[in-house]
């Protein structure tokens, strides 16, 4: 490589050995450049269908009033996992349409944790829910995996009547990946005075780029488009363009949800939430909480979480309402003890950090499928097969 | 400013266009020295002022020593340039060090001097050993002062390689003003190809392997032995990858503009002993500390003991010239016993001429050398010495942990080890990307869109700009 020798004369010895070649006509190397840019661009475009993130388009799905992945399409995801999600109507991935279901449904809500384009589609928890159920019982289940990146118990508020409308659900399950979502809109909710949820639409900047890029299939171009130009930022170091001369200006720091930001959550405004959801359905609403362990901090692997004070605070109000809450930090701990796998977490992100695994996805389906099967007896295979025994006999005896 | 930056790819091409518009050749080198001010400036124009007076300073030490004879004389004028040039090095960069250091052993007489809140300035040890390099050569009568501010100036300030290096050497680059620099197709072609490859080696492969690096050196303890190793692997390649890109960038940017710099790197990870790695690696540094520090202090003349010393006071000063932190000094004398021990073991080994014990003798060479480096690297990179205690332990005892293995650090490595190899064996010529070639345009462009569509996570300045 010239490059890397660096030796002027050195990288010089090539192109002076053909110097006739040098003295072509310019229109013969602007040819040459030419094609090897179209040559360039054709294998970029290959490599990049392989190992980018496609473009997720949103359209606004009227029933909903809300922008989601249209129905039909394919989101290829490589930043964290290696998976491709297909999405079906009203935004809800691996089910075409929940409207065609018969089988009685159990709703999944959340956010990117739920919606999960990290993991296979067959992964998913909500998928695995319905594998693990109909493997082990007869009466079949369907479970929905109701989820998009963002989401909040604000966004639940709204969407859980519209779809019921579509199809009736037997309980909504809202999975946590961390008590931010049962704080919408961050601080803002925490630090207000009168609590209130605010309905937000969020539409997607540039939608009708996003649409043609992903149908010619050529997200390689957004990346720097979007960061030249749609984000007016330098691609390379993420930072503003600026041209004036410095010091470096102190960048205020980035107001970020952390765990600590719990302290400031009065227990009302958690009473309010978990009362306002409950009061939109007439099923039960659970809690279900998993949050990111364990995880590595300082060279240790910590298996507690910091907020766990604040999980075990809004336990006893969902308790206090009426709302079932599941916790699986300690099934997610003892899974890392046993196998030493991480349920958060991809080897080409981070362990112990992001989003869950296909680990993470059947822990917490394994978790819904036995907390439905207490809670909702006539759904069990015992039961059914107790049903059969009184009318066939005994024919599930060794 | 960075090279990675768009407001330096603003910079290049105005000046460019500057220098193929303006053919005077006094115009040209007062606009690149002001466009090298405002390429500092834009980081903290307040630290221009340290670049002012040590060129200020040697530019005048030059012209004193031009007019004396006088040995003592030129002596003192020697002393003032080395007093404050590595004054300002010593405030800024190694003043919280060594007060540090000191202040474990004054706290029990009750003395606290107490640390300063210093910012370093960037690129500062590298323009000081660049002028330094001038006063000396010119009071040792090898290099002719020179007489002209302006061009001084520049061959201090020159912004390819102000921050980072290449440490461009007076006798070098003066001789480049006087003359008109010629602009043609073919020294730009040059100079793109080699800052392309440079920014692909930062953005797309050191830049994207600092994420991995970042996580298990911070969480140490928490990874088993094949993640640790491979860990080592990784910021090997990244800081080869950072550090010659950053050199290649600025030979590059250097050549497009007009002006040849040296090779600042030639493979090193193919070095099958200690004594080629330094020949290797960083070579307008470890030039520098033999012409300026190892042979003033006797080198290898005299006598075994001697040497070994030399070798371990230039490498230590080495390492202390990486950064104001006892781990640098650590890495320094580690490469400076290793360079010693390999001087040893040469003058007690039998040589052998036989071709299969040649090849045994390099195969074995080039094994204890990866070695030597690769734990030299965890001193280099490890925040404390507790850090790199528990590295080195998963590395050597098998250690139970959590494996990960990042699939881009794998694909890196293969990568760069390949490239290496071919390097080793040069079977093939096309690696040069001639300019004539078919394929050039196809690789060059290829790299780019690599560098374009797979931006790495956040923001990573050169590793080599804290020094």
């Amino acid at each position: 490589m010239a490059g890397s020798n660096g030796n002027p004369s050195r990288a010089a010895q090539p192109d002076c050995s053909s110097a006739e070649e040098v003295s072509q006509p310019i229109g013969f190397h602007l040819l040459r450049w030419a094609i090897g840019f179209v040559i360039a661009t054709a294998l970029i475009w290959a490599i990049a269908w392989f190992f980018l993130d496609s473009i997720r388009p949103h359209v606004l799905e009227p029933h909903l009033a809300r922008y989601v992945a249209p129905a039909g399409s394919n989101y290829r995801f490589r930043s964290e996992g290696w998976a491709v999600t297909h999405y079906g109507k009203y935004g809800i991935a691996a089910i075409p349409d929940i409207g065609l279901a018969s089988e009685p449904k159990i709703a999944l809500w959340g956010d990117s944790f739920v919606e999960a384009p990290h993991v296979a589609d067959s992964l998913k928890m909500a998928q695995q829910v319905t594998a693990i159920w109909n493997r082990k019982h007869s009466k079949p289940l369907l479970a929905v995996g109701i989820g998009r990146g963002d989401r909040t118990v604000a966004d639940y508020h709204f969407l859980l009547p519209w779809y019921e409308e579509l199809t009736p659900f037997l309980c909504h399950i809202i999975v946590m990946g961390s008590l931010r979502d049962v704080c919408p809109d961050g601080i803002w909710f925490v630090t207000q005075p009168e609590y209130g949820f605010v309905s937000r639409q969020r539409r997607q900047p540039l939608p009708e780029l996003r649409l043609f890029l992903d149908r010619y299939r050529l997200e390689f171009l957004w990346t720097p488009y979007w960061s030249l130009v749609g984000e007016k930022r330098n691609p390379l170091t993420h930072r503003v363009i600026r041209f004036h001369l410095g010091p470096l200006p102190v960048a205020s720091p980035h107001h970020r949800w952390t765990w600590q930001n719990l302290e400031q959550v009065d227990s009302e405004a958690w009473n309010f939430a978990v009362q306002s959801l409950s009061r939109r359905t007439s099923v039960p609403v659970v809690f279900l909480y998993a949050p990111r362990v364990p995880y590595i901090d300082s060279g240790q692997i910590i298996r507690d979480h910091p907020a766990r004070d604040h999980a075990l605070r809004f336990a006893e109000i969902c308790r206090h309402n009426g709302s079932d809450f599941i916790d699986l930090t300690d099934r997610f701990v003892a899974f890392y003890d046993e196998t030493g796998q991480f349920p958060i977490g991809f080897a080409n992100s981070q362990y112990g950090k992001g989003h869950y695994n296909k680990y993470g996805h059947r822990l917490i389906a394994e978790e819904v499928c036995d907390y439905v099967a207490d809670r909702f007896p006539e759904l069990r295979a015992e039961r059914y097969r107790e049903l059969i025994k009184e009318i066939h006999g005994d024919l599930f005896e060794d | 400013m960075l090279f990675t930056q768009i407001e330096f790819a603003c910079l290049l091409c105005v000046s460019i266009l500057f220098l193929l518009m303006v053919k005077n050749n006094r115009a040209r080198k007062i606009y690149l020295l002001l466009a090298s001010y405002y390429f500092y400036a834009y980081w903290d124009w307040r630290f221009l002022s340290l670049i002012l007076i040590s060129t200020l300073c040697d530019f005048l030490v030059g012209q004193g020593l031009k007019r004396t004879d006088d040995h003592r004389r030129r002596r003192y004028l020697l002393l003032t340039s080395l007093v404050v040039n590595l004054g300002i090095l010593g405030f800024f960069k190694y003043y919280n060090f060594f007060i540090e250091s000191f202040e474990t052993l004054l706290s029990p007489l009750g003395w606290n001097l107490g640390t300063l809140n210093i910012i370093l300035p960037v690129g500062i040890s590298f323009y000081t050993f660049q002028t330094l390099s001038y006063t000396i050569d010119v009071y040792r009568r090898r290099l002719t002062p020179c007489e002209d501010l302006p061009d001084f100036a520049l061959f201090v300030g020159f912004f390819p390689q102000l921050v980072a290096g290449p440490i461009v050497r007076a006798a070098d680059f003066l001789p480049q003003l006087s003359t008109p620099r010629k602009l043609s197709w073919l020294r730009a072609f040059q100079g793109i190809r080699q800052f392309i490859f440079g920014l692909f080696k930062k953005v797309f492969i050191a830049d994207k392997l600092a994420f991995f690096v970042d996580e298990v050196f911070a969480n140490a303890g928490a990874y088993d032995a094949a993640t640790s190793w491979l860990v080592v692997l990784c910021y090997a390649v990244q800081i080869y990858c950072d550090f010659s890109g950053y050199s290649d960038m600025a030979i590059g940017t250097a050549r497009l503009l007009g002006y040849d710099l040296k090779e600042n790197f030639r493979h090193p990870y193919i070095a099958v002993d200690m004594g080629d790695f330094w020949r290797r690696w960083h070579i307008s540094l470890s030039t520098w500390l033999r012409d300026y520090l190892y042979i003033p202090l006797g080198g290898n003349r005299k006598g075994m003991r001697r040497t070994y010393l030399n070798l371990m006071v230039t490498m230590v000063l080495g390492g202390l010239w990486h950064g104001a932190a006892l781990n640098f000094v650590f890495w320094g004398a580690w490469h400076g016993a290793a360079l010693a021990g390999q001087r040893f073991l040469a003058s007690h080994l039998p040589g052998g001429s036989v071709q299969p014990w040649r090849v045994v003798r390099r195969i074995v060479g080039w094994l204890l050398t990866m070695l030597v480096v690769l734990v030299g690297w965890v001193f280099f990179r490890a925040e404390t010495f507790v850090q790199a205690g528990l590295l080195l332990r998963n590395m050597f005892t098998i250690a139970d942990g959590v494996f990960w293995v990042y699939p881009f650090a794998a694909i890196a490595l293969v990568l760069v080890a390949f490239w290496q190899g071919l390097m080793a064996t040069r079977i093939a010529s096309w690696r040069d990307l001639p300019a004539t070639s078919w394929y050039t345009p196809v690789i060059l462009f290829l790299l780019l869109w690599l560098v374009l569509i797979f931006p790495p996570r956040g923001f990573n300045p050169f590793i080599y700009f804290q020094f």
